[in-house]
């Protein structure tokens, strides 16, 4: 396959948990699902065992580290998954029912569980690795899931140490205390369109999560997301399609603009980078975290880049 | 020739102070009956009814209890008992638990208030400041009471309803789930224990139109994805109406469609059950849910919203030939089988499905009815979405009928505590009240104060030690070196019943609906002050007579 990229449109990244030594990534386009074996310098079609003749639209994907195993590939596809469990060398197809949703976000939690949103059908989980998927809808009154968090799990007997999850959806965001069984609605403002992104900073003590709108409102919750506080104002003019936290640091992509922040969102830079992104941005990956000198991956409507902050 | 002559009916009048005497009596034996089912570790009161060769009924339910006792043979005696005995099936029918609290509360007040009226108290007055008491009562219960949260504490209260552990721990996951409003359904298993199974998407009851619609075999239904809904009361039976709406769905892009209308004739039928109208679009018809109107549109309207269907409605002279493109709502499935049909995925605007919900949850908590009040939290439950469904098994018919009715009265309970949160069980919370009172009390003591005020505080300081003292009784235990061991361990003290000593109030592990214990509270002191106010009793001696001569 060639490299020349300029076709595709990269909606979304993900990296094998053993980056640093084993620097494989994935990304997901309208034609197929690639694999660059090289940190994100060239790529070729990862669907080759499949035999397919069609293109595959590849509308998410994330890759869930194994303990003693390969990690476990899953990519969402229109119709159900594709699910790999031997770093990608072959995959399988999974229904997951009908009529087939499109699956637009992907999660996994520590716990084991998988969690995949779709356009129109809501939620589904799986607790087997991402071979039997159940739709889970209670109390999710918005069935339009744009983006899913996963908190770490609630440790202080209320949720007996299940997942928490948030959803980012069209009118807002929901939470789940019980590994995606039940939603409630969260209290979020319902005029700032939908939710298109949402990060959880993992390093902190207490996770702080960011949540990106349509509109460009950027949020940030403190509480395990019961309350938001609205940051970053004036700072995006467009959907915030894509955010990435980690630490004291998120980066934020809104249209072609990539803003940087390294005090959970108090303040904000545009992000330098040894490339300039042209295009607008679909996805992120940052495998080694988002310090100076970490390569992080930025896919666009026409390219995928590798780039480091200057 | 025959005339008839009709013979007046005849009046029984008592007067005090015998009316006070009956109704205490009448009271009295009521509560006596209920008493012992009061607590985590209660009696049975065995009952038997007209049939000698049947073996007693063996009840803890206090509800139970009082509505078998339809009459005492003193029909003075009768009718204070008749009183409490309506007051403790309207509580149960609206809580689902808390009856026999209710009925001890209810005989301490009117004990006290009858005392204090004979030796020279007013009992108008009296009733006042009863009522103003039950309201502090109220207050100082909401201020303890604290959320439900998290499926072990939703365990621990199924638990502390029902005393049936497999019950409880499959309640507990359902309301986690489903949630204070979700639709809970009670059906009869058919094995010995308890399972549970969730239904995904709202569903009304509504007949299919006809068998000819089904198009699932295998699960006896009619199923049609991405389709299109049309939410109506019409009734269908002019075909070129029918073909008008199937050419105005065709138009705007719709591929499949379900009709709801309130009945639809054979002739319509028959037509959209032809192959050919079929290969156009095919389309079932389903009966509008409900018989009577206000719910019917109600649920059009739920449906609506949904889907993003704009109902239409016969009343507001609408007919199938007026449709239009934004009639048609539309939902990734729908089904419809025997007498239910349902909708998975409504599309329509979820901004306004929210607004919607909202706006139900409101009405739900400002209303008062029984059966309004039920009405919209279905309504609540299908916006929502989801449903979970327990099926409960028994060996023998009683048992299951028995096991049933506890389950509907757990499940009542436990919404009123995810509601209003859940307060410490076995009648602490009605002790932790009596500060509140007393300062209330010493307020009303001051110069100046109504001696009439103070005897209210005074009575209501005595019944909130009324449901402990009878837990602990019906547990073996004495009351009094009960509330002996709970004031010697100091404020903020609580008895654990089942390790019989006195512990913190954090590790009190009996847990009770805060909206149960609250609603007992009001009702028993605000019931009592009002009977407390009645001086004469009125029956009828004979009933009217007719003789023909």
């Amino acid at each position: 396959m060639e490299n020349d990229l300029r076709n595709y449109m990269f909606s979304c990244l993900t990296f094998l948990p053993d980056f640093k030594s084993n620097p494989v990534c994935f990304a997901g386009t309208e034609h197929s699902l690639l694999v660059s074996k090289d940190g994100g310098e060239n790529w070729q079609d990862a669907l080759v065992s499949l035999g397919s003749t069609e293109p595959v639209a590849i509308t998410s994907v994330l890759s869930v580290p194994q303990p003693a195993q390969p990690p476990l590939l899953i990519a969402g596809i229109v119709g159900g998954f594709l699910r790999s469990q031997d770093s990608g060398q072959t995959w399988q197809v999974i229904s997951s029912g009908s009529p087939p949703p499109v699956i637009t976000a992907l999660a996994a939690s520590g716990g084991g569980n998988l969690f995949a949103g779709s356009a129109d059908d809501g939620i589904f989980v799986s607790q087997d690795g991402g071979n039997k998927w159940v739709r889970w809808n209670f109390g999710l009154l918005d069935w339009h899931i744009f983006s899913i968090a996963v908190l770490p799990p609630t440790n202080d007997g209320t949720g007996g140490g299940q997942d928490v999850l948030l959803a980012g959806t069209e009118s807002g965001i929901f939470r789940s205390t019980n590994n995606g069984r039940a939603w409630r609605e969260v209290d979020f403002p319902d005029d700032v369109g939908a939710v298109l992104s949402l990060s959880v900073s993992s390093t902190s003590q207490q996770p702080v999560i960011y949540a990106g709108s349509e509109t460009g409102a950027l949020f940030c919750s403190q509480d395990g997301g019961f309350t938001w506080t609205h940051i970053a104002s004036g700072i995006f003019q467009t959907e915030i399609s894509v955010l990435i936290a980690s630490g004291n640091s998120v980066l934020a992509a809104s249209h072609k603009q990539l803003m940087v922040s390294h005090d959970c969102g108090s303040t904000w830079k545009a992000w330098n980078t040894t490339e300039q992104v042209t295009g607008s941005i679909l996805s992120i990956a940052a495998p080694q975290g988002l310090d100076s000198g970490q390569p992080v991956l930025v896919g666009t409507n026409g390219n995928i880049y590798l780039l480091y902050e200057v | 020739m025959k005339s008839k002559e009709t013979i007046a009916p005849q009046f029984g009048v008592t007067k005090q102070p015998k009316s006070y005497r009956s109704l205490l009596r009448g009271v009295d034996k009521l509560v006596k009956a209920i008493q012992p089912t009061l607590g985590p570790l209660p009696r049975l009161v065995a009952l038997t009814g007209n049939q000698a060769d049947r073996s007693p009924e063996l009840i803890d339910d206090g509800g139970v209890i009082a509505r078998r006792i339809i009459q005492l043979p003193d029909r003075d005696e009768d009718m204070g008992a008749m009183y409490l005995r309506h007051l403790l099936w309207r509580m149960r029918e609206d809580c689902g638990d808390g009856t026999a609290t209710t009925a001890v509360i209810f005989n301490e007040i009117l004990q006290q208030g009858v005392r204090y009226i004979v030796n020279g108290g007013h009992a108008m007055p009296l009733r006042a400041y009863l009522e103003k008491g039950a309201r502090l009562v109220y207050d100082e219960l909401a201020k303890m009471s604290r959320p439900l949260e998290g499926k072990d504490m939703l365990v621990h209260i199924a638990e502390s309803i029902c005393y049936d552990r497999e019950m409880a721990a499959m309640m507990g996951e359902i309301f986690e789930t489903i949630g204070e409003y979700g639709h809970f359904e009670l059906r009869t298993g058919n094995s010995r224990g308890v399972y549970h199974e969730y239904t995904e998407g709202s569903y009304w009851e509504g007949m299919l139109h006809s068998k000819a619609m089904i198009n699932d075999p295998a699960e006896n239904r009619a199923h049609l994805e991405n389709a299109a809904v049309l939410a109506t009361d019409f009734v269908v039976d002019d075909l070129h109406h029918l073909v008008h709406m199937i050419n105005e769905a065709k138009k705007a892009g719709k591929t499949a469609l379900m009709l709801i209308c309130s009945t639809i004739s054979d002739a319509c039928v028959g037509f959209l059950t032809m192959e050919s109208t079929r290969a156009v679009l095919p389309v079932f018809a389903v009966n509008a849910p409900y018989s009577r109107q206000d719910y019917q549109m109600a649920a059009i309207e739920d449906i609506g919203v949904l889907t993003g269907a704009i109902p239409m409605t016969r009343y507001a002279g609408e007919t199938l030939e007026s449709v239009r493109a934004d009639n048609f709502g539309q939902a990734r499935s729908v089904w419809a089988k025997d007498q239910f049909f349902g909708i998975v995925g409504g599309q329509g605007d979820p901004r306004k499905i929210r607004r919607h919900f909202a706006s139900l949850k409101k009405l739900h908590a400002s209303l008062d009815n029984g059966e309004t009040r039920d009405i919209v939290r279905q309504r609540i439950g299908k916006v929502m979405g989801g449903s979970a469904i327990l099926w409960v098994g028994g060996v023998t018919e009683s048992e299951i009928k028995v096991r049933k009715d506890l389950a509907e009265r757990t499940a009542e309970a436990m919404r009123g505590a995810m509601l209003k949160g859940v307060l410490p069980g076995a009648g602490l919370s009605y002790l932790a009240c009596k500060p509140a009172l007393q300062a209330a009390l010493k307020a009303a003591q001051q110069p100046g104060g109504d001696p009439d005020e103070a005897a209210a505080y005074r009575i209501l300081i005595g019944a909130m030690e009324v449901p402990l003292r009878a837990i602990a009784a019906n547990a073996g235990l004495r009351p009094d070196e009960v509330m002996a061991d709970i004031k010697h361990a100091g404020p903020g003290s609580g008895y654990d019943i089942f390790q019989k000593q006195a512990v913190p109030a954090s590790q009190i592990t009996v847990l009770d609906s805060a909206s149960v214990v609250q609603a007992a509270a009001y009702r028993s002191i605000t019931g009592a002050a009002l009977l407390l106010t009645v001086d004469v009793l009125i029956r009828v001696k004979k009933p009217e007579t007719v003789l023909e001569t």
